[in-house]
């Protein structure tokens, strides 16, 4: 197999990556680590709800239009944020962008004319990408930020929202639907993350009420003090991320 | 001591020599700590290895927790898993978590699995580490003795003694080791689904539809298929509201079959049809055969003979698996546990249930742990070791004779295992079940050779006054290969199609398994393709280019031609390709 060539490298089909893509097309090849889009929210459940005003991008714009169509946002911007990645999802499939799944980013190398960049694949073991540009939207090491793991819980709709520093309840688009986070320090694993979670409905029941878990997030959710580049979970939100990297890259 | 580390680079093999610098150490590395994974880890470090386990996800369990795929049906009891089920009942029972429905199917949810697997992983001493993918492969004088691991910032040389591959081939793959395609007609193999969790009546349930396949599929092809089925229903839905809303989404894919690995020995389909008892059985497998790939026409011929010629899709397989089929072959050093284990592509449709996984583990981590203990290879364990090694995975039930069931009927319970099949044992019998219109058993046993003398029989029987009675045997002696059949199988051709449907009379527990349907047209297609039969190619190719043709009596009439057209079009093929190759 013969090393890939690309005008547009984007590492991670995220939210900020989106309307890139959409410019791209084909000419525009995708590193995901995951099989769906979006991960960076969507399996990350990191929820917070999503502004509706219009921006006259009409990426981002549609994009909202289609959350509320399909209730996966309601009327004051909560996500039904498993909904998220699907409809992303769609959008890059759509896009006729190529896509490379299953793939890590090794490393890249700025070489004449663009970047040599080494991505490891399954099927491919160590693949090189010609890239006459590279936008890296994914979370990578040293970056500061806060990382956290979230559970979906639903079956109570009376529950308050709160945050106690370490504990954290985001609400969904559905009456009962809430996501329980944790913010752990950078060196925990998935299972201590989970750990905590499992324990604290048994010791802050006032806190859970009635509600069950449904599943943990599959991976970390990362939230940032302030925007970092072009980096989609710094964003804070789904639809902010779109924007900013429409508004970047078209 | 040559330390040589081997890679792929764009798809080649690729070898150099290692510095020996090692991070960490152990005497068993897990490679892909998914449903067969974690047991391994389990299992081994229960045994006193010291075990290290690597996934690239963040959680263990693979498809069973990341996939959302909870519910399975069948598989054999017995082994480690209860273990951890146990575990998960008890999480079950705080009352803090959705269940899945549960019909006695012992099935949990994505977060009551995992965090059981953890807590077992931790608690029988394996360390695990998360998000990490393995790179390089690391021999030792041609020895696999580590493997590189990468997380995203750096990598991580492993040594160890034995290295287990439970991440579907991916450390064979980088040893260039052999695989087994999907079916020898295209590559194809058995279809993925995109799993994602709904509520239904109060439980998780997961929801899912058939998707494509990834047989011949390269990178960016695999890439387009998985967003474009990750974007389907039922994970896209037109309104997320009732019983669309989303409780669980997926991040792996469903893969009911990857390709599997050439090993030592290859225990597939043709060999259970044959009776073929192997010498090291670890554990029995049970389930239907479920490979759910429309074209049955085109699957291999064992495959075609089970589903399409004898219609027994509602009855399950008993399949022992030897423990060379966890040795990839002439690789020391290295076993593999999981769906890629050496049972080629028919087989593998039915050696793939949850419970029978997680033995499948369970065996390669025992392995790994005894040939630790006895300081020796995994063939000579086998050779030298097996009945010590039986009667350890006998303690937990992994390995339990009352397990072979041989062919079971999926409609009728026994206790609580499932019916034996009984096939007919003499010319009488055979000639009842052919006459019926479930001639299901007696086509199985003239496969299976059950029958004493069965080919004489069918021959007088071409001549029989009684129709299905002269159908069904031309059917038995051409899936035979005997070319006898030919004239009676044109015959049904030059007729209108009849669909036969049979009412099981006990019903289990499944409803689509309580009808079984045939008709002889299809099979006559088939099996004249098979046979090679030239004469028959104008027949064929009408059958073909005007379906609209064929008139068809019972069943759904549109369903029958166009399904009859597809496999005319694949048998006329396959007589060209007899025909190119004898000419050759």
């Amino acid at each position: 197999m013969n090393m890939k060539e690309t005008e547009l490298l984007i590492l991670g089909a995220s939210a900020y990556g989106l309307a890139a893509a959409c410019r791209w097309g084909e000419n525009c090849l995708v590193a995901e680590e995951g099989t769906s889009a979006g991960a960076e929210y969507a399996d990350a459940m990191i929820a917070n709800p999503i502004s509706l005003a219009k921006t006259g991008l009409p990426v981002t714009d549609s994009l909202t239009e289609e959350f509320l169509k399909r209730g996966a946002a309601d009327r004051d911007g909560n996500l039904h944020i498993l909904a998220v990645g699907p409809i992303l999802t769609k959008r890059y499939y759509e896009s006729g962008c190529r896509i490379l799944c299953g793939t890590r980013w090794i490393s890249t190398e700025q070489v004449t004319g663009g970047y040599r960049v080494t991505l490891f694949h399954p099927k491919n073991g160590f693949t090189t990408v010609m890239a006459g540009k590279v936008l890296d939207t994914c979370v990578r090491p040293g970056m500061r930020c806060q990382k956290s793991l979230g559970m979906l819980l639903c079956g109570d709709d009376t529950l308050p929202l709160f945050d106690d520093g370490t504990f954290y309840l985001l609400r969904g688009a559905f009456p009962d639907e809430r996501i329980l986070r944790v913010r752990l320090p950078a060196d925990a694993d998935e299972p201590a993350g989970q750990e905590l979670l499992d324990r604290f409905p048994a010791e802050h029941p006032e806190r859970i009420g009635r509600a069950k878990a449904a599943g943990p997030a599959l991976v970390f959710g990362y939230t940032f003090d302030t925007p970092l580049g072009h980096v989609s979970a710094s964003f804070g939100d789904v639809i902010s991320a779109v924007r900013e990297g429409e508004r970047a890259w078209n | 001591m040559e330390l040589i580390r081997h890679t792929l680079r764009n798809g080649i093999p690729v070898s150099e020599p290692f510095d020996g610098r090692f991070d960490l150490s152990c005497d068993i590395l897990v490679i892909g700590l998914g449903t067969a994974g974690a047991l391994a880890a389990c299992a081994a470090a229960k045994k006193g290895a010291k075990v290290i386990g690597a996934d690239e996800s963040r959680i263990p369990g693979g498809c069973g927790t990341s996939a959302c795929v909870w519910d399975y049906y069948f598989g054999t009891y017995g082994g480690l898993h209860q273990e951890i089920n146990a575990e998960a009942d008890r999480i079950c029972r705080t009352g803090r978590y959705l269940l899945t429905t549960d019909g006695g199917k012992r099935s949990y949810s994505g977060a009551v699995k995992s965090l059981a697997l953890e807590r077992k992983l931790k608690e029988y001493g394996a360390e695990c580490l998360y998000g990490c993918v393995v790179t390089w492969v690391i021999t030792d004088d041609g020895k696999v003795s580590g493997a590189v691991l990468f997380d995203g910032e750096r990598e991580l040389a492993v040594s160890a003694e034995t290295v287990i591959d439970g991440a579907e081939g991916a450390v064979c793959r980088l040893l260039g080791a052999g695989f087994s395609g999907g079916r020898v007609s295209d590559g194809r193999l058995a279809r993925f689904s995109k799993t994602v969790g709904i509520l239904d009546r109060g439980y998780l349930l997961g929801s899912w539809q058939f998707c494509g396949e990834l047989g011949n599929a390269s990178a960016e092809e695999e890439g387009s298929r998985f967003f474009r089925w990750s974007s389907e229903r039922p994970a896209l839905a037109e309104n997320y509201a009732g019983r669309s809303r989303l409780y669980a989404v997926g991040r792996e894919i469903g893969q009911r079959e990857v390709p599997c690995v050439v090993t030592e020995r290859v225990y597939g389909f043709n060999d259970l049809l044959r009776g073929e008892q192997p010498e090291h059985t670890l554990f029995y497998s049970f389930a239907p055969m479920d490979n759910s790939n429309p074209d049955q026409w085109d699957e291999d011929d064992d495959f075609q003979d089970w589903m399409l010629i004898c219609s027994l899709h509602a009855a399950g397989v008993t399949a022992p698996i030897p423990g060379e089929a966890l040795i990839p072959k002439g690789i020391r050093g290295l076993l593999v546990c999981g769906k890629h284990i050496g049972t080629g592509h028919s087989l593998c449709s039915s050696v793939r249930m949850r419970i029978d996984m997680e033995k499948c583990g369970e065996a390669a981590g025992v392995m790994a742990a005894m040939m630790h203990e006895r300081g020796c290879d995994a063939l000579t364990l086998l050779n030298e070791h097996y009945d010590s090694l039986r009667e350890v995975l006998s303690s937990s039930g992994c390995y339990d004779r009352e397990n072979d069931r041989g062919f079971c009927d999926l409609n009728k319970k026994d206790g609580r295992l499932w019916a034996h099949l009984d096939l007919p044992g003499n010319a009488m019998e055979l000639r009842n079940a052919l006459s019926s219109t479930y001639p299901s058993l007696g086509l199985l046993a003239v496969r299976t050779g059950n029958v004493p003398d069965a080919a004489e029989q069918l021959v007088m029987w071409l001549d029989a006054e009684d129709v299905l009675l002269r159908e069904s045997a031309a059917v038995a002696l051409g899936m035979c290969g005997d070319r006898r059949a030919i004239p009676v199988l044109r015959e049904i051709l030059s007729r209108p199609v009849t669909v036969y449907t049979y009412d099981h009379p006990d019903r289990a527990v499944h409803p689509w398994l309580w009808k079984t349907s045939f008709n002889n047209h299809i099979k006559a297609i088939c099996l004249l393709g098979r046979l090679g039969d030239r004469e028959a190619l104008p027949m064929l190719h009408e059958i073909a280019e005007h379906p609209e043709h064929i008139t068809v009596t019972g069943g759904d009439a549109e369903t029958v031609r166009k399904n009859a057209a597809a496999a005319a079009a694949s048998a006329i093929r396959r007589i060209g390709t007899q025909m190119t190759n004898t000419e050759a």
